[in-house]
């Protein structure tokens, strides 16, 4: 069915090598599996597919993780066009549904963390993201984000004092 | 000269210190603590995402949308043996609604302005419908009043000029005669 069992047999092991750490950053973008499941499958679709395109000017796993977060975007997208209800009932809702999720076993202080995160801009989220989880340089953040250092690391900034900022409150 | 993985484990710890450090000065509540993801992933999941994914490749790439081969020798892909037929049946209503509007033209010029009843929606109407050149011949007199409303005279005069030599068929000679008496 492919061009070539070659073929198959490459994407398969670029499968096997990045879709775990793929997988981590559309979850946390994205947050429950079944969603992350959804978004993963097309974004390899999408790898598959564009791959002869690679320019290799940059790494492979910086080209794989930009296609992953764009996906994640789009759909956040789509997704936030639906909610119509305010933010504070979004983010209790958020906060129940994590709570009851059987992929997800943080304590309640791992939950307070992911609704900060969630009071977030997509963008500064996946900042903070890539920086906290991912501990990527901003080097690595630019180049997936193709946005210059400095203003990744003001967006960090930002996106790490609003944290702290709604954190102390609820406490 | 540090061992290669002992390098990656002091890089990595040196990596973070920064990252903690960073963090210390701007959230210093945030530091440190839930770095982990606590996500769970299902048992086996990675297994199966890669046969879903292949699937999802193979289906897509070799299934062709439902009703795709029906009209596919009218699209000029794959010519059939009454291919020529085919093309004729397509032709048909095409030329007639060409032939039609000449008609109307030379018909309907000497009623040209004469009529401010016809508005665009009647001649959106008019050439949505599928008439044929003789149902139009039947019944041309409002709707040739309706269609020339919107062409003067001069440029009547000047598409004949400039299309004479096309105009060979003898029913368009016919016409040009009926337009000179």
């Amino acid at each position: 069915m492919f061009a070539s069992d070659r073929k198959e047999a490459g994407f398969r092991l670029l499968m096997k090598t990045y879709q775990e750490p793929l997988y981590y950053a559309i979850r946390r973008m994205v947050h429950s599996h079944h969603d992350t499941d959804d978004v993963l499958q097309n974004a390899l679709i999408k790898i598959y597919r564009y791959l002869p395109d690679f320019k290799e000017n940059s790494k492979l796993f910086t080209w794989l993780y930009r296609i992953a977060v764009n996906e994640s975007l789009t759909f956040l997208k789509r997704k936030n066009r639906r909610m119509e209800d305010s933010i504070d009932k979004n983010l209790e809702l958020f906060g129940q549904e994590l709570k009851a999720d059987q992929y997800f076993d943080g304590d309640d202080w791992a939950i307070e963390l992911k609704k900060a995160i969630e009071t977030l801009p997509n963008k500064q989220k996946l900042v903070f993201n890539m920086r906290y989880y991912d501990e990527m340089s901003y080097k690595q953040m630019s180049e997936v984000l193709d946005t210059s250092e400095g203003a990744l690391k003001a967006s960090y900034h930002h996106a790490a004092k609003k944290i702290e900022e709604y954190l102390s409150k609820d406490v | 000269m540090l061992p290669k993985k002992l390098k990656n484990i002091y890089q990595k710890m040196s990596k973070e210190n920064n990252i903690q450090k960073e963090l210390s000065k701007i959230a210093p509540s945030v530091m440190g603590k839930g770095v982990g993801d606590s996500y769970k992933i299902p048992q086996d999941y990675f297994k199966e995402l890669e046969s879903k994914v292949l699937d999802r490749l193979k289906s897509k790439e070799y299934r062709t949308p439902p009703e795709y081969f029906t009209d596919l020798e009218f699209r000029g892909l794959t010519p059939k043996p009454n291919a020529q037929k085919n093309i004729f049946k397509i032709l048909v209503p095409v030329l007639s609604v060409a032939a039609s509007i000449l008609l109307l033209m030379f018909f309907g010029s000497e009623n040209i302005n004469q009529s401010d009843d016809w508005q665009s929606d009647d001649m959106i109407e008019l050439f949505a419908d599928e008439f044929s050149l003789e149902d139009l011949m039947d019944d041309n007199d409002d709707q040739s009043e309706g269609f020339l409303a919107y062409i003067d005279n001069e440029s009547i005069d000047k598409y004949v000029e400039e299309n004479i030599e096309l105009l060979e068929e003898e029913e368009f000679l016919n016409l040009i005669q009926y337009e000179e008496e």
